[in-house]
């Protein structure tokens, strides 16, 4: 029992540091982002190839990898989200799935189809927690994750860059008024997101295999997260994604892995339809319908 | 009404006309393909475009209808026919599912919530591999027998995939200037004000899946005797169930021949890439597929009907108004009673066809 918390603990970890980007990209840009699955992937393919052939560690590999992405998601916010934003759910959903299409099939050119498998000392040495072994690589990547996504609640809540995001966030309008310029929030807003998906992609492929077709798998569980904390919620993609953790490894240990996925889909419909603002979300103004000003 | 009879009528006859004297396998694949995903957009556009009811649950509709009548002959003997409307009766039972949610979310939930429900069909398709075959899937036998479906033609399906778009556009028709068309539209533009004005938000949305939930289960059965082969994957994925939303889109959404457009110009497109671009290098035409998708739903967010119907100066109007900062476009906004045709809401009042 003990040990099925655990494991779920440490999985749920990276699920959130995945999770946090898509809920501030959704909540501070109001976007829905159905390529960010896609991220994770290129995070996973791109770590384990620069680890193998560099010869590297992964966790070296992973930062190398986080300074491309970084470049990657100011491009890709450039040319493709800058100009869905504000538009309606449509432009966005079929956007960003017309971009999860060509990133898919870019990895699909570089890469190719195959599952790519990364052997590393560190990673696939055990550690003790409280009496249960684990691999060292699904700790590092909690601890990692747990670390990053606390660290982005306090930059926003601490600091006045992160005070200032919250306040385009809040009211755009009012936030120019004061002189904040909202371009420049969506853009790393939008790049951290990216950024995160990255590395959470880079510490889960030590322990795990990856291909091209990766990333969609994590696109819908980060959403099941998002919606389950509440829509642009810091807070609620940590316990979102420490919860999908657990839900999965009790459904995998006691009903069976094939039901994992379903058990999570299931949650999903039932939070939408009993408490759609999720754990941590606010009510809508509308109290006839539940994301009434979308 | 009459003149989109009339261009009904023209289609079929172009579809009849092709049947009759083309031998190109592959492009009357296409054709027949393209018809069957046109019922399907259609379909999907009474509850999407007519309704405001963004549904990405499609998928999961689509694949009742494909599954319905294959198990149903499979494991009971149930004739074909039979079959093929109990599918499209069970896929109006599921819609209902859709509806539910309709009547609680809105936007990027509703969305989100409906996207669940076609993985749930996905999952529940893959897991109980003993009856449905799980991720192989059903494949159908291959014999000449009408009475099942199954022709050796392909001819003989280019007439039924064109008899499912006709049904499916004609009851299109027949709704969209009716009383409960205009209710339909009345929700999709201001849910509050149609309600205060005495219309029934629950009646019109459950009638609305309802309706798009039978033609997408019979165009789901079209398709599962069409290739002969279904899976999980080919009839309930998430690509699936994006698809009849993007091709209404693509066509344009307010009118009832924008699917048409969109499914003939997605299915050519991905079929024209494939043969151009090769299979030598894995993934380059689905990255084509991907960017062409991108940069279309940028330029145009209205679908190609929605291009043609906007008058150009209006067009021009709208447009520097959209390069304008907000207090211009204050200032430059149109009398009151025009103020919401233009800016965000064009899209979907001006291009009623």
């Amino acid at each position: 029992m003990l040990d099925v918390i655990i494991y779920g603990l440490l999985a749920g970890g990276v699920l959130s540091l995945v999770a946090v980007g898509l809920t501030l990209i959704f909540g501070i840009m109001d976007i829905t982002n159905f390529a960010h699955g896609e991220f994770m992937m290129l995070g996973m393919l791109g770590t384990a190839t620069v680890s193998i052939s560099l010869g590297v560690s992964p966790y070296v590999a992973v930062l190398l990898v986080a300074i491309a992405g970084i470049v990657m998601g100011v491009v890709i916010h450039f040319v493709i989200i800058k100009q869905t934003l504000g538009k309606s759910l449509y432009v966005q959903v079929f956007a960003t799935f017309g971009l999860s299409i060509l990133l898919q099939s870019i990895a699909t050119m570089i890469f190719g189809t195959k599952y790519i498998a990364l052997d590393d000392p560190l990673a696939s040495s055990r550690v003790n927690i409280f009496g249960t072994d684990v691999e060292a690589a699904k700790l590092i990547a909690f601890v990692v994750g747990i670390a990053l996504v606390i660290g982005i609640w306090f930059w926003l809540n601490k600091t006045r860059q992160g005070r200032e995001i919250r306040a385009v966030a809040q009211d755009t309008y009012a936030a120019r008024v004061v002189g904040i310029r909202p371009g420049r929030a969506y853009v790393i807003i939008f790049t951290v997101g990216v950024v995160f998906a990255v590395i959470a992609g880079g510490l889960v492929v030590p322990s795990q295999i990856a291909n091209a077709y990766s990333g969609t798998t994590f696109t819908l569980i980060s959403f099941v997260i998002v919606v389950l904390g509440g829509f642009g919620s810091v807070p609620g993609a940590l316990v979102g994604g420490l919860s999908i953790g657990l839900v999965q490894a009790f459904t995998g240990v006691y009903i069976g892995t094939q039901w994992q996925q379903a058990s999570i889909f299931v949650i999903f419909v039932l939070v939408l339809l009993l408490r759609p603002q999720g754990l941590f979300g606010r009510k809508s103004g509308d109290s006839a319908l539940v994301g009434g000003h979308e | 009404m009459k003149n989109r009879l009339i261009i009904l009528a023209a289609v079929s006859a172009a579809a009849i006309l092709i049947a009759l004297t083309s031998d190109n396998r592959f492009f009357i694949d296409t054709v027949i393909l393209a018809l069957i995903f046109a019922g399907f957009a259609t379909a999907w556009n009474f509850a999407g475009g007519m309704t405001g009811l963004f549904s990405l649950g499609h998928g999961g509709l689509f694949a009742v209808g494909a599954y319905t009548p294959v198990l149903l002959r499979e494991y009971f003997g149930v004739p074909t026919l039979v079959g093929v409307l109990l599918a499209a009766v069970f896929a109006t039972l599921a819609a209902l599912l859709i509806g539910a949610m309709s009547l609680r979310l809105r936007g990027h939930y509703f969305a989100l919530a409906t996207l669940a429900f076609t993985v749930i069909v996905t999952i529940l398709l893959t897991n109980f591999g003993s009856v449905t075959g799980g991720d192989e899937g059903i494949s159908l036998p291959f014999a000449n027998s009408p009475m099942d479906l199954i022709f050796q033609e392909k001819t003989s399906y280019l007439y039924l995939a064109l008899g499912l778009y006709i049904i499916t556009t004609l009851t299109a028709i027949i709704v969209i200037d009716s009383k409960l068309g205009f209710q339909m539209r009345a929700l999709r533009e201001d849910e509050v004000t149609a309600r205060s004005m005495g219309v029934s938000a629950l009646r019109t949305k459950l009638i609305a899946v309802m309706m798009s939930g039978f033609f997408s289960g019979l165009a789901g059965a079209v398709f599962a005797h069409y290739t002969l082969y279904i899976t999980p994957g080919n009839t309930a994925a998430v690509a699936v169930s994006l698809q009849p939303a993007l091709m209404a889109i693509i066509g344009g959404m307010a009118g009832v021949f924008g699917p048409l457009v969109g499914a003939f110009l997605i299915t050519l497109l991905k079929q024209q890439l494939i043969t151009v671009i090769g299979a030598d290098i894995p993934g380059l035409s689905n990255a084509f597929y991907g960017g062409l998708l991108l940069l279309s739903i940028l330029v145009l967010p209205n679908g190609l009907i929605g291009l043609g119907k906007l008058p150009p100066l209006q067009r021009a109007r709208n447009w520097i108004a959209s390069r304008l900062p907000p207090r211009h476009r204050a200032e430059s906004a149109p009398p009151p009673g025009d103020h919401d045709s233009s800016g965000s809401t064009r899209s979907t009042t001006e291009v009623n066809k």
